[in-house]
């Protein structure tokens, strides 16, 4: 017992400590909880709850398309309906539901106490819930947007689609999107700062790779669909053609961003499954899961490959054959990893001392691995182009991205919720009714989509609301009309089991499976007593006793040092801790800044410009108040084990914020780099319009020149105020002045640039390369804001003697991004200016 | 899965067998199609075998005795068949794929393929031949072809983004705002198909279809003749009322029939409408009753086209309005 | 860690880096039509072979690019790991670009093939 890290037996004290110190709020307040079971808890349940809504739509279609010219629905309502099903179950249902598991699960397997944002991720987890909301109920009023899930202009524009109904799309999933990308953020921190010690790369559960890299792909490809509909919310408002062609626009250009985060995104959907089926299979089997170091491979090949592969869903478009195979061998290529992870399942499962135990979870992993297998084929399928001439749009896509979205995410769902119900519920889910909710699903999923796959080939294109009776395809829809009521039965059995047994609580059954990892030692609200030393990627198998040390208190951290809540942080790869993180508990301010957050985007939409401003000035407050109480003050070093002290304040790159910042960064690079990539495919695509020739020529080079100056200018002034930051206990209104000046000058920077170009008469809703020239100050102008508020914030830190030479963590992320925004705003400078007189 | 396969084929023939015209990418008429459908059944069997491969060894690794299992479990299964096997027949099918897509290149001489113009325009399709002596015949919502020969359409957009999809004889293309797609087709055997426009364009998206009739070429010449020339002179006097209607409430604002006063070019060219196959973009049959309807009821048979409905007309005057257009032939 | 990170997706990198210069290349010299549709395909061609080149030789010597990217000496412990994860990566990354150059031999560089 003497090579654990502390000794026991442990005060009691301890224990009460982290009971108090965790609880999570009664009655109403616990609306203000952040602890990661409880907001998870939430997260799922709206998810799941859009999924059910969504299905019920997906229901009245297939009423609708039961039988040849149908009535039973209006051409209107349907156009809506299908729109809102695809919107709803990608942005509502799927991302979100394994956004949430990773919130639930990840600081399970990882014995942290919470994700290092707490907050954040209650933040985004509201601001999303609200959001969704009111998205869906647009359904009720005729204002549901009807052009499709991919809203695809020229269709969505104001010509082609009066009324709100795209824009709320735009907006509300604009939104959503960057409440997924704040998860993101958590996640990525969390898998890499807040493992127990010991958990090496090489030792990190299979799912925690997989979200790793799920967070990594929302980073890189949700600014892609962000920039698409800022640029489309833009054109519809104020007639900027980036869309248009007769102006220089171009609809493909939409395409491009779209499906550049679109086709991510089906992998951002699937790969957390797999990795929870890369779970669940060794529990099941009882042995480590075989070929460990191939599954990884496999998850990253997948994530980054997934990126090259978006031209896929434009094969049909009329671009040149050799681009076109170009996706075609990459889509080939991303279907290697699929194969090696299949393999790698079954070898697993036969690996097993014992028989695979045939439980829910392993039943529907079984349904999964056969849906999900044909729908991998029928993938390679349509990687083939010339197929794909053929099957693109027509029903054979809707059946292979049903078999690879729900083979591939929702069975996989179903696993989870069986096999980590105990985690969050007192009661374990039926045995019973959990065979019958998989025999329902499966039958009725295969009954439903299979047939698809021959109506698409005999003709029947996606997306219409009727067709005629006398084109052989009724038949065929019958039979996946049933399917799909059969299958909802299996969901509403699946509900009643819920109702029956899940009861929200700790304290049910101890490991139920027997599973090898972290999560299912003994938790309370506080997640585990002590954070375990990890030897293993099956600890609970490979490190007898751990479960009772752990327990005990005999491993890190086992009480409260600092008397808040707090974390243990290790580094990325190795696991070796470094300091004691102090973390927010429950409140009222992330919640007020969600509200206000999806008010102002909702009501911008109705136009209501007046009140959407005032909510969003309510919500920043509340941002502000709430990131008022974070940076707290050092605790100086605790003990956190016999023979480690570990600091509880760290700054630079250490720090969990400085990593924070870093991926925030990234997320904007990507986003301006969609942004170049739009600028530069509009001028391959209508050169005729860009300047000298085609536009009013550019601003004298005074104007780009100072405005660059104003920016080096700036971050001069933000470095020098970073060496005057006082003595703790100081005020320092010097700090605060020339963070203040620094923000100006980054405004002037703007403003000079704007400026220039209305200077020269260019309009930017003449033509797409006016457009997209004030695009770049537009983006320039977004960051700006957020560090002109940043800057204020530190500023008003300084003088309240809150920022100072040791505790500056608020000043060095206002200072990083401050540098983000100047090297942003100086490379958009010389692409705006440089590039046309690069042309001549 | 083989015999879903036969089922899928069976289903195929019934489709064809039990109506009048087929829009099918299992029954080929066109040689983009054939070789589209060749690649398609190797595909499938290929998938099948794989298919069945996977699950037999699923349950081999559940069910099978003890040394079956030990054989299955360890890293060689997934380097050998999740790794090298992907990689063979994949490589295999991605040059299959690329042979067949270099085939769809258009061949040297491409020039003098005939041409025919469609434009997608919501939501109906504009076809646009020349003929021998570069006059340009309009018409709408059926593509007549010679068959065996290469005929090149010329694919444009005048509004969103549309997609021509005639399955029995090739893929489909998008037409997109500010380009011309170019999709040369050749129909392998006279006959009658349809299709229909495959990319979500709005409103009465499912009810924008056409036909494509495909003609011996002495056959093809000589309807396209008679489509280049102005309608006929009305004698019979219902028809001459009909005509009289035609012109005097403002039809001819958005309909051209040449020959007459009539010359609006939003709608359709209704010079030869009684020839065509169906109405409305194969929304309708092409019967009197049928245009009788669709004049005073088209927002509830096609919403949201972009025809007002005409409720003006006495029972008469639409059975002579109605009567003139179905003699347009 | 950010040297690791490269590290382990040399191949994936080199592979993105040569899709855009590929498709790059290929799709903006096809729209203006700067180049006959021959040298093209060769233009597309030879990324394809340097940058396979350099993953084959990244995988054949990679305790050198370990030290490039990171500075420092591999990690005894983690090395067989990473290296494993690395070699297969570069592995898949390099099949892709085969399939590259198969596309890039087969096919004429600005048709649309239909």
């Amino acid at each position: 017992m003497n090579d654990l890290p502390n000794s026991g037996p442990r005060p009691a004290s301890e224990l009460e400590d982290l009971k108090r110190i965790w609880a999570t709020p009664g009655g109403f307040r616990l609306l203000t909880a952040v602890n990661n079971t409880v907001v998870g808890t939430l997260y799922i349940g709206a998810a799941f709850l859009f999924f059910v809504l969504a299905g019920i739509l997906a229901l009245l279609m297939r009423t609708q398309l039961a039988v040849g010219d149908n009535t039973f629905l209006s051409q209107d309502l349907y156009n809506q309906l299908f729109t809102t099903h695809g919107t709803t179950m990608m942005f509502l249902f799927a991302v979100p539901a394994v956004e949430a598991l990773g919130v639930m699960l990840l600081p399970q397997m990882l014995a942290a106490r919470d994700l290092p944002f707490p907050r954040l991720s209650a933040f985004a987890i509201w601001a999303y819930i609200i959001g969704g909301l009111v998205f869906f109920s647009t359904i009720f009023y005729d204002m549901a947007p009807k052009g499709g899930w991919f809203m695809y202009p020229p269709l969505t524009l104001k010509e082609y689609s009066p009324g709100d109904n795209a824009d709320f799309w735009l907006l509300g999933i604009g939104f959503i999107e960057i409440s997924a990308i704040a998860g993101a953020i958590e996640i990525i921190v969390g898998v890499l700062r807040t493992r127990p010690p010991g958990m090496t790369l090489a030792k990190m559960p299979i799912f925690a790779w997989a979200m790793l890299i799920f967070a990594a792909m929302i980073v890189f490809a949700f600014p892609a669909v962000i920039l698409a509909t800022m640029l489309l919310e833009i054109e519809r408002t104020f007639g900027w053609p980036f869309f248009t062609a007769a102006l220089g626009g171009d609809a493909l250009l939409w395409q491009h961003l779209f499906w550049f985060f679109g086709h991510p995104e089906v992998y951002i959907i699937f790969l957390p499954a797999a990795g929870l089926v890369s779970m669940m299979i060794p529990t099941m089997a009882q042995t480590p899961l075989v070929g460990y170091r191939l599954i990884v491979v496999a998850l990253i090949a997948t994530g980054f490959f997934s990126f090259g592969l978006w031209v896929h869903h434009m094969f049909t478009t009329g671009i040149p054959g050799l681009s076109l195979a170009f996706f075609s061998a990459a889509s080939m290529a991303v279907s290697v990893p699929s194969g090696i992870q299949v393999f790698s399942w079954i070898a697993t499962m036969a690996a097993g001392r014992q028989r695979f135990r045939i439980t829910v979870p392993s039943l529907f992993i079984l349904g999964f691995l056969f849906i999900f297998v044909l729908g991998g084929l029928t993938g390679v399928m349509v990687a083939v182009v010339p197929f794909d001439f053929q099957a693109h749009d027509s029903y054979f896509i809707v059946a292979h991205l049903h078999y690879v979205l729900v083979g591939g995410m929702v069975f996989p769902l179903f696993a989870t919720f069986y096999y980590w119900a105990p985690l969050v519920s007192s009661r374990m889910l039926s045995e019973r009714l959990g065979k019958w909710t998989f025999g329902l699903m499966f039958i009725g999923f295969n009954t439903a989509f299979f047939p698809m796959h021959i109506t698409g080939l005999s003709g029947m294109p996606r997306r219409v609301w009727t067709y005629p009776g006398n084109l052989g395809w009724d038949i065929l829809n019958t039979i996946s009309t049933v399917g799909a009521f059969i299958m909802a039965a299996g969901v509403l059995v699946f509900i009643l089991d819920l109702v029956r047994n899940f009861r929200f609580g700790q304290g049910g059954v101890q490991n139920p499976w027997n599973a090898g990892t972290l999560e299912f030692l003994p938790n309370d609200v506080y997640s585990t007593r002590s954070i375990p030393h990890v030897t293993s990627r099956e600890p609970v198998w490979d490190q007898p006793g751990l479960a009772e040390q752990v327990d005990q208190g005999l491993h890190y951290l086992p009480n409260a040092p600092t008397g808040g809540r707090e974390t243990l942080i290790t580094s990325a790869i190795e696991a070796k801790p470094q300091y004691v993180l102090q973390m927010p508990g429950p409140s009222w301010s992330h919640l007020i800044a969600a509200a206000g957050t999806a008010a102002f985007f909702l009501l911008l939409t109705v136009k209501q410009v007046n009140i959407a401003i005032a909510c969003g000035v309510l919500a920043i407050g509340a941002c502000l108040f709430w990131t008022w109480q974070l940076d707290r003050p050092s605790q100086g070093e605790v003990q956190v084990a016999r023979n480690l002290r570990l600091p509880t304040y760290i700054t630079g790159p250490l720090s969990h914020s400085w990593w924070a910042m870093v991926v925030l960064m990234l997320v904007s690079a990507s986003l301006y780099l969609s942004y170049v990539f739009a600028y530069l495919y509009l001028w391959t695509v209508s050169p005729e319009v860009w300047a000298p020739a085609g536009s009013p020529g550019l601003p004298g080079i005074a104007y780009p020149a100072i405005s660059a100056t104003l920016l080096v200018v700036g971050t001069g002034l933000v470095i020098a105020s970073g060496k005057m930051l006082p003595q703790p206990g100081r005020q320092s209104p010097s700090v605060a002045a020339l963070l203040a000046l620094a923000a100006a000058a980054m405004v002037a920077a703007i403003a000079v640039e704007v400026w220039g170009h209305l200077g020269t008469g260019l309009d930017p809703a003449a033509s797409s390369y006016g457009a997209m020239v004030f695009m770049a100050s537009v983006l320039e102008g977004q960051i700006a804001f957020a560090v002109v508020i940043m800057c204020l914030f530190a500023g008003a830190r300084a003088v309240t003697r809150q920022l100072d030479r040791d505790r500056r963590v608020t000043f060095d992320n206002a200072a990083l991004l401050y540098y983000y925004a100047a090297a942003q705003g100086l490379f958009g400078l010389l692409l705006i200016h440089g590039f046309p007189r690069l042309l001549g | 899965m083989r015999v879903l396969n036969i089922l899928a084929g069976a289903i195929a023939v019934a489709t064809l067998g039990g109506c009048s015209t087929s829009q099918s990418a299992l029954v080929p008429r066109g040689e983009q199609a054939e070789r589209i459908n060749t690649l398609f059944w190797v595909m499938t069997s290929g998938g099948a075998v794989i298919l069945v491969l996977v699950c037999v060894l699923a349950a081999i690794a559940i069910f099978g005795s003890a040394s079956l299992r030990r054989r299955l479990s360890g890293e060689a299964l997934v380097k050998g068949l999740g790794i090298a096997l992907p990689v063979l027949v994949l490589t295999l099918l991605l040059t299959y794929g690329f042979l067949v897509l270099r085939a769809g290149a258009v061949p040297e001489g491409t020039q003098t393929n005939m041409r025919i113009a469609v434009s997608g325009e919501l939501w109906w399709w504009r076809v646009t031949y020349t003929d021998a002596s570069g006059t340009r015949v309009e018409t709408a919502n059926e593509i007549h072809l010679p068959v065996g020969r290469p005929v090149t359409l010329e694919l444009t957009t005048a509004d969103v983004i549309h997609s021509l999809w005639a399955p029995n004889l090739a893929g489909k293309l998008d037409m997109i705002p500010g380009r011309t797609n170019e999709l040369t087709v050749t129909a392998t055997e006279a006959g009658v198909t349809r299709g229909q426009c495959a990319e979500y364009c709005g409103g009465a998206h499912a009810f924008m279809s056409f036909h494509v009739v495909a003609q011996p070429p002495e056959e093809f010449e000589a309807w396209l003749a008679q489509e280049a020339s102005p309608a006929d002179p009305v004698e019979d006097p219902q028809l001459l009322r009909g005509q009289e209607l035609f012109l005097n409430t403002g039809c001819g604002g958005c309909h051209a029939v040449r020959g007459t006063a009539a010359t609006g070019s939003i709608g359709p060219d209704l010079t030869h409408v009684g020839s065509r196959r169906s109405l409305a973009a194969g929304t309708l049959p092409n019967t009197a009753e049928a245009i009788a309807a669709f004049i005073v009821n088209n927002q509830h048979i096609k919403p949201e086209n972009k025809m007002p409905e005409y409720a003006l007309f006495s029972d008469e005057e639409l059975g002579d309005l109605s009567a003139y257009l179905e003699s347009l032939r | 860690m950010i040297g690791t990170l490269i590290f382990i997706l040399t191949g994936p990198i080199l592979w993105a880096a040569d899709l855009t210069i590929i498709y790059g290349a290929q799709s903006s010299l096809c729209a203006f039509g700067a180049l006959p549709p021959q040298i093209v395909g060769w233009l597309v061609l030879a990324p394809c072979v340097i940058l396979m080149g350099l993953v084959l030789l990244a995988l054949a010597k990679p305790s050198p690019v370990f030290r490039g990217l990171t500075g420092a000496s591999p990690p005894p412990e983690q090395w067989p790991f990473l290296l494993s994860i690395t070699r297969l990566l570069g592995g898949i990354s390099v099949l892709a670009m085969v399939y590259f150059s198969i596309a890039a031999l087969l096919l004429p560089a600005c048709g649309q093939l239909r």
